[in-house]
């Protein structure tokens, strides 16, 4: 009975430790890390789309985590537990727009979790509007001719200063012939 | 009582207007003096100074607009900026040398108009045997006025090809006309001599 019992303690010891050497890398994963994405959409041309347009995706060696892809959050933002390890963030491409990502993540948009880590990471995305393309006005460039043009036009130097001087006198002579016909009605309505 | 109110609005109006009309004008005028009045040579002389080397007129690219040298009329106490081209955006600024034509300073006929009520407002007092001085990229040109003279403003035997070297200068006539003159004053100069910085 006593070896009986001896027996089963062993085992019970080989159990508790075995299951202790399997578990232990598992535990590790386990030790859980937080991902918050903020959405954020700029919409300074002509865009009205708003963050539920935008579709994203967060993956660990190729494959989607539990809920991905995520969309209809904004500034409050997406908030994930997630084992520690390299996450690849990406986001479904929407017509018009661009983005970017920022806060803890690279251009590219990789995350690094390590276990009890809250990382932010923030995907901006710009309207980039209708494309306007202005001809680009230059004077144009001429080589200075080596001979005179024979029977050019004479240039026309009139200022139009003389013109506006004579303009605006012309204007105070005329009110001034108004105001005085003023006093004149008035002298024959006396009259 | 009705007509003596409408008198007064309409005169008010009127006076207003031209009022606005001759401030206008003013602001222009005291614009276009001040752009007059700049002196563009002593920047324009270190690029010239910088590319001196490779300075040569024949196949020069140029810009309308661009600030090409000073017209000095000692006779009159008149100095001005010369730029390529003779619209008005030109002739606020200065005088304006005509683009179809050669540079100063070189053999052939070289143009230069300017406004009758600014720029070139004494040049009815230019006589001949008056020296005319002419700072450019090519050098400094001395001129000597040659003879002066009236002509349509459709005349076409002033812009022309010359053997010699030849500045005519330009503007409209009469110098009080109100409108667009139906005239050019003429003034023809010969190049004198040239203190060059390259020759053709």
């Amino acid at each position: 009975m006593k070896n009986r019992s001896r027996y089963s303690l062993a085992i019970a010891t080989i159990a508790f430790f075995g299951f202790g050497l399997i578990q232990s890398p598992a535990s590790a994963e386990e030790a859980s890390a937080t991902l918050n994405i903020v959405k954020l959409v700029a919409n300074t041309h002509d865009g009205t789309s708003n963050p539920s347009a935008f579709v994203i995706h967060v993956t660990r060696n190729g494959q989607e985590v539990a809920g991905s892809p995520f969309s209809g959050f904004g500034r409050t933002g997406q908030s994930l537990t997630l084992v520690p390890g390299a996450y690849i963030l990406f986001e479904d491409p929407v017509d018009k727009y661009r983005g970017e990502w920022s806060g803890d993540i690279t251009p590219g948009g990789t995350v690094t979790l390590s276990a009890g880590q809250v990382l932010t990471v923030t995907r901006t995305n710009y309207d980039i509007g209708t494309t306007i393309i202005r001809p680009v006005v230059e004077e144009p460039e001429a080589t200075v001719p080596t001979e005179t043009i024979d029977g050019g036009e004479l240039p026309n130097t009139a200022s139009p200063l003389g013109d506006s001087i004579f303009l605006g006198a012309g204007l105070i002579i005329l009110s001034v012939i108004g105001f005085g016909s003023r006093k004149i009605l008035s002298k024959r309505k006396i009259a | 009582m009705m007509v003596k109110r409408i008198i007064t609005i309409l005169s008010t109006i009127i006076l207003v207007g031209g009022i606005a009309v001759i401030g206008a004008a003013g602001l222009t005028a005291h614009e276009s003096a001040i752009e007059q009045g700049r002196d563009y040579l002593p920047e324009a002389q270190k690029d010239w100074q910088a590319r001196s080397s490779e300075y040569s007129a024949v196949g020069k690219k140029i810009k309308a607009g661009e600030f090409l040298g000073t017209i000095e009329i000692p006779s009159i106490k008149r100095i001005a900026n010369i730029f390529e081209g003779t619209t008005e955006a030109e002739l606020s600024k200065g005088v304006g040398h005509f683009i179809q034509s050669v540079m100063p300073g070189v053999k052939d006929n070289s143009v230069i108009s300017g406004h009758r009520d600014t720029v070139f407002s004494n040049l009815g007092k230019v006589k001949v045997g008056a020296r005319i001085v002419v700072i450019v990229e090519s050098g400094r040109h001395v001129y000597k006025v040659e003879r002066v003279r009236i002509v349509s403003k459709d005349d076409r035997t002033v812009i022309v090809p010359t053997e010699d070297a030849i500045l005519t200068l330009s503007t409209c006539y009469p110098f009080a006309f109100i409108g667009n003159a139906p005239e050019r004053y003429i003034v023809v100069a010969k190049l004198l001599g040239s203190s060059r910085k390259s020759l053709l």
